[in-house]
This record gives structure tokens, sequence and C-alpha cells, in this order.
């Protein structure tokens, strides 16, 4: 009974059972990837069939990273980090605070890197030659002696081995700020007409407005455009207003959001409310008639016919030649023709089939302006535990744990010099030991 | 269109022709063990990676004569490039450090694949354009220079775990290693290399993980979206943990951990290309 148990805690310590669980966690992420999340199951019956629409949604792949299978490998996932990090640390303490400092029988069996020289000369020279060379090459240098020996022992990088432990903990606190985000806080958006204000936003999912404390007012919207006509900025001038007041004026541009009492507006996205334009229309052939027409959205007669006309769209750069509205003209009895009316080709008649001429006025729009709100109060939480993380990282790959052990003892006619060495990444180590003995041997008292 | 009159786009078209020349050194050298060859493989990697390095630094510049003014690093073809710099770059630390050219065959592969695919591939635009708003911010430099960095060492990583698994097969079963594989660095030798790069990776990764997520949160107001390509580095992430865990389990040593390597490199080429040729999300906002 007492050994199975034992049995399951070792099994939830091991190393192996970590990778195993990395391993599983990098499969089963894939579904998420490849299936589309967050649709109706009506989208995944037309997409897969009624069997796999069924799987997906027994399985809540449709939302799988917050099903309660995927929750659950995550929270095993935990357990055997945390299960691994608390047994394994206390011995890794213990050897920090006291390691073995002296090279006995024992000590120097259980090492690879070991050899003894045997050098002419009295051993109070020798000790005090070893002891100048290694503090030389490491720095402090302890120093016992026992039954007419003497022992040295330098140590560098003696907390490398601590940087697993603080990853481990790093992935931990992370974990507690995306629960503490996903309990506290939430996502939401809200469109402002230019001009307007609102005292709610709409949380993700929810369809009911959730007020705030104060009131955000969009005094404008606008868009600015590199000269080939792509956006360059989309930009809202914004007022924070608390009892009446403005508090605050400021703007937002995407990679640049808004902060206030705990609320964070991001700019996300934007609509055309109305569009106006002015436009001159004349009538083709002899005895021309001039209108100047103010166009919007909705169809505007021409005085004195049947014949309608509104905007449809503008571009900032059509073709290549600058500012276009597009028009919509519907002629009695004819079907609407969508035609550009160009800003710097007034000479140009882009519907000769038709009876009017247009020529471009002016133009502007009104916007609204759509902001993505969060309220995220594990965001910091997040932050710590990703620096805590870089550092565990670099203090477990960069910070190289050395340690150089050497015995000194008078036996026989000649002084026995021990030199032992030991770090996890032999390899490296193993040239920069080979050169401690070679400098040992060519040493002379 | 533009893009290609430019020096700076001469200067990549030499790049990637070196690159090949380069490519074809080692694999004649590996073949003939002839040490001038191989010499001059290293000799064109490094002509390569000092013209490419010029290429990189002259269309940063040329941006500014657009009146655009954005780093190279920005669209898939700047990526690429910027990808085979990285791994040039670190292929030929390896290739000192170790003194070794047999890597040469293995990793130049990579670098010279992704310099063709970026200068032939019909689909994708050579032209310097000018940055979407999504993309205006600092944070980009510091997101793309740290994951590429990272995809580079993985690049080598996955390497040499190639010349491992091939060696170590012949290994294990005893058979004769002929005068191609015996001239390869020993396998625990290969294993360590592959260790040295997966050590620098691995952090590199992690930091643009989370320059990509201070980043998002900045932009978008979340640090984590399960978008396709956050989920595929965060893949790749579980698998190069799972590699660096598993040099500590019996059993999971040495060949397991090579194919680890391989298979994370795989995981690498998906979040770097695959999400944004096949699938969509916010990564796919740039083009």
């Amino acid at each position: 009974m007492t050994k199975k148990k034992f049995d399951f805690f070792d099994f939830l310590a091991s190393i192996k059972l970590a990778v195993i669980l990395l391993i599983i966690l990098a499969i089963t992420s894939i579904f998420g990837t490849v299936i589309p999340q967050n649709e109706s199951f009506d989208r995944y019956v037309h997409m897969y069939g009624e069997i796999w629409a069924r799987i997906i949604a027994t399985f809540e792949l449709y939302d799988m990273y917050h099903s309660w299978w995927f929750i659950f490998l995550l929270a095993f996932f935990t357990l055997n980090l945390i299960v691994c990090s608390v047994k394994r640390l206390p011995p890794v303490i213990n050897q920090i605070k006291s390691p073995n400092k002296i090279l006995d029988e024992n000590l120097e069996k259980s090492l690879t890197l070991v050899d003894t020289l045997k050098k002419k000369g009295d051993p109070d020279s020798w000790i005090k030659t070893i002891k100048d060379y290694l503090s030389k090459k490491f720095g402090t240098v302890e120093e016992q002696e026992i039954d007419g020996k003497t022992y040295f022992y330098v140590e560098k990088g003696r907390y490398s081995r601590l940087g697993v432990y603080i990853t481990h903990l790093s992935i931990i606190i992370i974990m507690i700020g995306g629960m503490i985000g996903a309990i506290w806080g939430f996502r939401g958006f809200v469109q402002i007409p230019e001009g307007e204000a609102v005292n709610y936003v709409f949380i993700r999912g929810k369809n009911q407005p959730h007020n705030i404390d104060f009131i955000i007012k969009c005094d404008d919207f606008s868009l600015s455009y590199y000269p080939m006509g792509m956006v360059k900025e989309y930009r809202s001038d914004v007022s924070i207003i608390e009892n009446g007041k403005v508090v605050k004026k400021d703007y937002l541009i995407v990679n640049k959001p808004l902060t206030y009492k705990g609320l964070t507006f991001y700019q996300s996205s934007y609509g055309v409310i109305d569009r106006l334009g002015k436009v001159v229309a004349f009538t083709k052939g002899g005895n021309s008639k001039i209108y100047e027409l103010s166009l919007s959205e909705k169809f505007t007669n021409i005085p004195g016919s049947n014949d309608y006309v509104r905007i449809i769209d503008y571009y900032p750069n059509l073709d290549n030649v600058g500012p276009a509205i597009i028009l919509q003209v519907a002629e009695e009895g004819k079907m609407p023709v969508n035609l550009p009316v160009y800003k710097n080709l007034p000479d140009k008649d882009m519907y000769p089939e038709g009876k009017y001429f247009f020529k471009f006025g002016d133009y502007s729009e009104t916007h609204y302006t759509g902001l993505q709100v969060t309220k995220d109060p594990g965001v910091w939480v997040v932050w710590i535990g990703c620096i805590l993380m870089m550092i565990g990282l670099y203090v477990s790959f960069f910070v190289n744990r050395k340690r150089v052990w050497a015995r000194v003892y008078f036996e026989g006619d000649r002084t026995s010099i021990t030199i032992a060495g030991h770090s996890p990444r032999t390899r490296l180590f193993e040239e920069e030991f080979a050169k401690i003995l070679e400098d040992i041997k060519e040493l002379k008292v | 269109m533009e893009g290609s009159l430019f020096i700076s786009g001469k200067l990549l078209s030499v790049t990637t022709f070196v690159y090949f020349l380069a490519m074809f050194f080692y694999f004649i050298y590996l073949v003939s063990k002839n040490n001038t060859v191989g010499l001059f493989g290293t000799i064109a990697t490094l002509a390569g990676f000092f013209v490419e390095t010029g290429g990189l630094v002259l269309r940063w510049v040329e941006s500014y004569q657009l009146g655009i003014g954005r780093p190279p690093l920005t669209n898939l073809y700047e990526s690429l490039v910027f990808f085979s710099w990285c791994t040039a770059g670190i292929y030929l630390a390896f290739e000192f450090y170790y003194k070794n050219r047999f890597m040469g065959a293995f990793v130049l592969p990579f670098v010279s694949a992704s310099m063709a695919f970026a200068s032939f591939s019909p689909n994708i635009s050579q032209e310097i354009q000018p940055l979407v708003p999504a993309l205006q911010s600092n944070w980009l430099i510091y997101h793309v220079i740290t994951c590429f960095f990272a995809y580079a060492a993985f690049a080598v990583a996955a390497g040499v775990s190639i010349m491992y698994v091939i060696k170590f097969r012949k290994e294990e079963k005893k058979l004769p290693l002929g005068p191609i594989l015996s001239l390869f660095p020993t396998t625990p030798t290969l294993d360590d290399i592959n260790y040295k790069a997966i050590a620098v990776g691995f952090p590199m990764l992690t930091l643009g993980i989370i320059t990509g997520a201070a980043w998002a949160n900045y932009a978008w107001g979340s640090y984590w979206s399960w978008d396709p390509k956050e989920t595929w580095s965060l893949i790749t992430w579980f698998v190069y943990a799972a590699f660096l865990h598993a040099r500590f389990t019996r059993g999971w040593r040495g060949k397991k951990a090579a194919w680890l390597s391989i298979v994370g490199f795989i995981s690498v080429i998906i979040t770097y290309l695959g999400v944004n040729l096949l699938l969509s999300g916010l990564h796919s906002y740039a083009s």
C-alpha cells in the first residue's frame, strides 16, 4: 500500500513524465490551429460533416484551448512541474549551501577529472604556490588543514543549478497572471461616432452594455495615407469626461493605446457613417446646364430630371492618379452605373454614354471609431513571470558551474599534489582542466 | 517592381548565387575531403554573409530614400533574407569554434534554400513597401530579431542532428563508417553541438515569444490570443523544452534527442512559413 503511493509520487516527480506531457501538449495544440475556432455547430457540419462536428462538440474542439481536457492537461503539467521541483530543490540548495569541500578518497573516486603529481620541494612552499595559482585563476580560495593534509576548494557559478527552478517558478507565475486576467479582467469593444460620447462598452460574448466609471468621447477620427495610397495611420482624438469636466485629452493610434482607470483602449477599427461630397454636373451637348450637387450615400435628385446620383465609395489614390469619388448614377429608364470621378483628371469623361459630365469638387466623411477595450489586472504578474523566466534561462544556460579541489601533503621525500575538477559542462571544462594541470606541472618552488 | 532596381536587390541576388556556390563546395568537400575545396566553402559562405549584410543595410537606407524608412524585416521576402543571414552567421561561428567544415553540407542547404525561395518564388514581392499601422512599432525589431536568431540556431541544430542520426545508425549496427562518416565529428560531439545550438536558440525563442506577447498586448490589448502563429511558436517551445528535459532522462538521450531536434525544426518551419502560407490569423495581417 505505502509502496504504491510512493511510486505514484515518483511518477509525478519524474522528468520522463515532463517530457511526455510536453510532447502531448505539443501534439494536441495543433488541433486548434487547424480547426477554425469559435464557429457555430452548423458551420462545422458544413465543413466536416455531421460525425466530425459532433466529435468537435464533444471534445470542445471549437474552443479547444479552453476545453476541459486541455485545461486538465495544463493543470497536470503544472502539478508535475511543482512536484518535480519541490522534490529536487532541497538537495540542490543543500549542495549550494554546504558543498563538499574536502577532496577525500570517496570524492576522488566519484570524479573523472583527477590527477596527482609528485613534486620536489617542501610542502609549505607548495601550499602557498598552489593557493596563489588558484586564487589568481578563480578568486577566493577556501583552505582547510586536516591531519597534516591541506585541502583547497574553489567554485564558480555556484547558483547556476537554481536557473531551472527559477524558470519553473516563472511558468507558475505566468499562469497565475493568466488566471487573474481570466477571472477579474474582461475584453470588450465600443464604437463611437465622431463627436459623440459613451459611458459603456460591450463585453465580448455578451450583448448588453457594461457601464464604466467615466465618459469617453470621440472628438475626431482621421485616416492618413502614404503617397501611394496605403493607409499610414488610423487616429482617434478622444476626451475622457468625469463629472461633466474633461479630465484628459489624448489620441489613439494603432500601437499607441490609452489607459485610464485600469481600462485600456486600443484603436482597432473604424467605419464610415456618411460620405459628403460636392460634385459639379454638366449636361452634355449644346446649351449645357450646370448643377452644383451636394451628395451623400443617399440618392440625390439632379434638379429638373428623374435622374439620381449618390456617393458609394472614395479612394485616396485610385489608379495612381490621386483621389477619386465613386458615384452611382441612375438615369431615368437605365440601370444604375458606377463611375469614378478623379480630382486630378477634371477633363476626363468617365461616362461617355451618359447624359452628364461630372467634376470633382470636394469630399469629406464622417466616421465612427472602433475601440477595443480591455481590463487585465493580471498583466503585470505575467510580465514579472516573463522577466523571471529570462533570468532563469540565462542562469541555466549561460552561468557555468565549475569546481576545483586540491590536496597537498608531504609523502616520503616528495610533496603530493592532487587536483580534481568538476563541471556539468564536462566537454568545455575538460580543456580548461587540462590547462590547469599543465600550469601546475610547470610550477616550481 | 521597383525594389529589384535598387542596388540592394542586386547584392541580394549575388548573395543567393554565392550561397549556392558555398553549398556545392561543401558538398564536394564532403565527398572529396579536399581541404582546399572546404576552404572555398568557408570563403564563399563568408563572402555571401558580407554581401548579404551590405544588401540588408542598403535596403534599409533605400527605404528612407523612398520616404518610408523602416527596417528590412517586415515582409516574407525580407524575413527569408534575414533568416539566411542569421543562419549563415551562426553556422560560421560554430564552424570556427569546432573547426569542422562537414556541418556546412548540412546547414548551407537551409541558407541557400531560403534565399532561393525569397528570390524565385513568384508569390513573394521584393518591393519595399510602407508599413501598415499594425507594424509601426519598435517592438517589431526586437520581436523579429529574437525570433530569427532562434530559428537560425535551430536550423544549425537540425543540420547537426541529421548528421547524428545518419552516423549513429551505422555505429549502432556496428557497420563500417566509410570514408565520409568517419570524418564527421564524433556522435558525442554532434550531440554537444546540437545541445549548444538549442541552448542558444531556446532562450532566444522564449524572448521572441515574450516580445511578441508584449507587442500584442500593446497593439491589441491581449498578450496571448491562441492565434495560429502564437500557438505554433508555443508548440515549437514545447518540443525544445521536451528536448532539454530529455537529456536528463535515461533512454531519451542521443538518438531520440536528435529526432526531437529535427521535429523541433519542422515545427519552426511550420511556425514561420506554414502558418502564413496556409492558415489565417493576426500574422497574415501584414500581407
